[in-house]
């Protein structure tokens, strides 16, 4: 379970992980390739706004100036009567709605009857047009409106004012000086002036409604606010006292910047922390410069819903990912798990588990058809192997069982030996680990004759074992029918060699001992000689022809010798694994180590003599292992005169 | 195995040279080998049993089916330079009453 974990979970980070970066990344390009325009559009809009503006303001004012124009022109042509100038103001007044005052005003000295000032006013209260002179109520030559453009000899429009006594509302005066005489005697003849109201101004910019939490607002040719949406600061403040009372230099600046007619879209930050946009622009003619605030909240308002809603739509997204991961890599690691559990049943040993995902045509698919390729070969091998074990096992049991034939096949020996006192013998045989080709056998030919033999079957193995059984069966069958040893050889060996396809062969020695007369007539095929210890005289290997081996070959005659035993006599027949038994280095024991060694126990019984003969034998093997059967067959012949003893 | 052999042809005769212990171990490997070359056709054999320092009874059988396959094929079996103590085994056996055997090379060949 916790591999399949391991690689979903880290599908689904890895995958996650970089879907929310894609998100994240594209959420930020948007956002700000959408402030950008949003900034774009609000800066077009602002141009817009300000020349709609400006071009409103411009219509009101052009048609004023145009009329207070048209005035001083006639004032400068020719001289009027009282009547006819206060008939002129009037008509102004009556052909312009917005105008809502007009005087023109002289310079003293000008007009004909000598230095007396005058300043006709014509003016509205209520719907009606009323006049009066100036010169009655104040000094109107240090007024505002005719001293500056008669100090620049140039019209202009006077700073915004508030009229208490007249409209209760902003008023701004277009000033036009007017001349007499010609060239160098041309001067100053007076001022003519146009009032208008400015209280359209707020229904004009008003009229724009900027973002939430946004206005404008307009300032005069020296920095005084004409509009603002808090009506405390109208004609109240300039934009430098302003700056100050809230100590904001970049204020002051900005105020600086719009004073000298620029326009620009700038950040600004005001002191309360609210983040905005500020946009400026002149307005021509007049000095006024327009300011539209757009706090950032509002701007980027929409920008703000935009991007939650492309956050959540990502952040959904990239759930909906993860999900779809997860199933996916289920459907790659179920079956991945499967096998594996699979795989474990298999190793366990259970070989009839079916393998999923077989038919899959992915790699899933390619690793379940290995599996199965592996299983059904590990099947295979583990069977030949059984096979195997169980054949050698069968076959070990079968050599087992033909070891325990041979085995059987030697006679018993009985202790002490029934020699009926004339004699004593003993055997021994210690089988090499292989089933072996020697055998010994004795029986008594009649009352009187005992018949011994000892042979070893060429090779090793079963067909020497079963060699050895016939030749041991068919040579007991004869030695009843034959006279002596060497009519029963040859007889033997006839019946072996014939068909003998194996070429198999025994080495025998056969002897028969007349045990009254001690007479021992004997035929050797190819065995080793015996070895005769006599009672008196030096011991030494028993003389005999060399005489063909038995089953090589047919019709080969076998000739017997004979040798009379004396009482006291002791003959020992034996097989080649005694005298080719081997040393752990591959010295042989030999006929001499044999001969010495019997001489020494002369003197003992046959059994001891045997039973320590063997024991040299194995001490002389050491550690090498025995190759070859070991057989020893021990005779003493007693004779007649031990008879009585014995029984 | 311890036991080599070489072939080494002269005229019609093939001279098989043996070296080691032949015992119960290799003789039936030593059978194979000497069979398959009268399979091969060579009828007329020397066994050189200079270098050879043990025969056992099963090296003997050895010598006695090549000696009765090639009598039954009309060849022609010698055997040669046998150590005392392997001219023994052969002669304790018997075998020198059926076999040819030669002291020494040259006489060997001229058998043949």
């Amino acid at each position: 379970m916790h591999s399949k974990g391991k690689i979903a979970t880290r599908l689904i980070l890895i995958i996650s992980l970089s879907t929310t970066l894609i998100v994240a990344v594209m959420l930020a390009v948007t956002q700000w390739r959408a402030r950008q325009i949003i900034e774009q559009e609000v800066l077009a809009n602002a141009t817009n706004m300000t020349k709609a503006v400006a071009s409103q303001i411009a219509t009101v004012l052009e048609d004023t100036t145009w009329v207070v124009e048209k005035m001083a022109n006639r004032l400068e042509r020719a001289s009027m009567s009282d009547a006819e100038l206060q008939q002129m103001l009037q008509d102004a007044l009556e052909n312009n709605p917005q105008i809502y005052g007009s005087t023109a005003s002289f310079e003293p000295g000008v007009l004909i009857d000598g230095t007396r000032r005058h300043a006709p006013y014509v003016y509205r209260k209520g719907d009606a047009i009323d006049f009066r002179k100036l010169e009655d109520s104040y000094n109107y030559l240090q007024q505002d409106w005719y001293r500056i453009p008669s100090a620049q000899g140039r019209a202009l429009w006077s700073e915004p004012y508030f009229d208490e006594g007249g409209g209760d509302s902003l008023m701004t005066t277009y000033s036009v000086p007017f001349y007499r005489g010609q060239a160098e005697h041309r001067q100053l003849a007076g001022i003519v002036t146009g009032d208008i109201a400015l209280d359209w101004l707020a229904n004009v910019i008003g009229a724009f409604k900027a973002l939430e939490g946004g206005y404008s607002f307009l300032l005069s040719r020296e920095g005084r606010v004409m509009f603002h949406p808090d009506g405390r600061y109208l004609m109240q403040e300039t934009v430098f006292s302003l700056a100050e009372k809230m100590g904001d230099d970049s204020f002051r600046t900005i105020g600086q910047r719009m004073m000298r007619g620029e326009s620009d879209f700038i950040s600004y930050t005001n002191p309360k922390g609210v983040k905005a946009r500020l946009y400026f622009g002149p307005i021509p003619m007049t000095g006024w410069s327009m300011g539209i605030v757009f706090p950032e909240a509002a701007l980027f308002a929409d920008i703000a819903r935009l991007s939650l809603m492309i956050a959540s739509l990502g952040s959904l997204g990239v759930l909906l990912i993860a999900l779809v991961v997860m199933v996916v890599s289920r459907t790659i690691t179920q079956p991945l798990q499967d096998l594996a559990l699979a795989a474990g049943r298999i190793s366990g040993g259970d070989f009839s588990t079916q393998l999923p995902a077989a038919e899959a045509s992915d790699e899933v698919g390619d690793l379940s058809r290995a599996l199965t390729l592996m299983q059904a070969d590990l099947q295979e091998h583990i069977q030949a192997l059984l096979a195997t074990t169980s054949t050698k096992e069968r076959l070990e049991s079968e050599l087992g069982i033909a070891h325990e034939i041979q085995m059987s096949l030697l006679p018993r020996l009985p202790v002490p030996f029934p020699g009926k006192g004339r004699l004593d013998l003993y055997a021994i045989m210690e089988p090499a680990k292989e089933v072996g080709g020697d055998f010994f056998d004795f029986f008594w030919l009649d009352e009187q004759r005992l018949c011994l033999v000892i042979a070893d079957v060429s090779g090793k193995g079963v067909p020497a074992a079963l060699f050895m059984a016939v030749s041991k069966t068919l040579l007991k069958a004869l030695a009843s029918q034959e006279a002596g040893p060497a009519a029963m050889l040859t007889r033997l060996n006839n019946q072996l060699a014939t068909d003998n396809e194996q070429s198999m062969f025994v080495t025998l020695f056969c002897a028969v001992i007349d045990t009254g007369s001690g007479l021992m007539t004997y035929a050797n095929a190819g065995h080793n000689p015996p070895l005769l210890l006599p009672q008196e005289g030096r011991p030494a290997f028993l003389s005999s022809k060399r005489q063909l081996v038995i089953g090589a070959m047919e019709d080969y005659a076998y000739q017997e010798e004979s040798h009379l035993l004396r009482p006291g006599d002791l003959l020992l027949l034996y097989t080649d694994g005694v005298t080719e038994a081997m040393d752990p280095t591959e010295a042989l024991f030999g006929e001499a180590r044999l001969l010495e060694t019997a001489c020494l126990l002369q003197a003992q019984c046959v059994i001891d003599l045997l039973g320590c003969t063997l024991a040299s034998i194995k001490a002389f093997g050491s550690t090498a292992p025995q190759s070859d059967d070991i057989t020893l067959m021990g005779v003493r012949f007693y004779g007649e005169g031990l008879s009585t003893d014995s029984e | 195995m311890n036991i080599a052999i070489s072939t080494e042809p002269s005229g019609d005769v093939l001279i098989i040279k043996l070296q080691g212990l032949l015992n119960s171990n290799n003789a039936p490997d030593l059978e194979a080998q000497v069979l398959e070359l009268v399979d091969a056709g060579a009828r007329k054999l020397l066994l050189d049993f200079t270098a050879l320092d043990y025969v056992s009874s099963a090296g003997l059988r050895v010598v006695l089916v090549l000696a009765k396959r090639l009598k039954k094929e009309s060849g022609h079996l010698v055997l040669c330079s046998m150590q005392p103590h392997v001219r023994e085994v052969f002669d304790i056996s018997g075998f020198l009453t059926i076999l040819n055997v030669e002291p020494d090379r040259a006489t060997a060949m001229a058998q043949f």
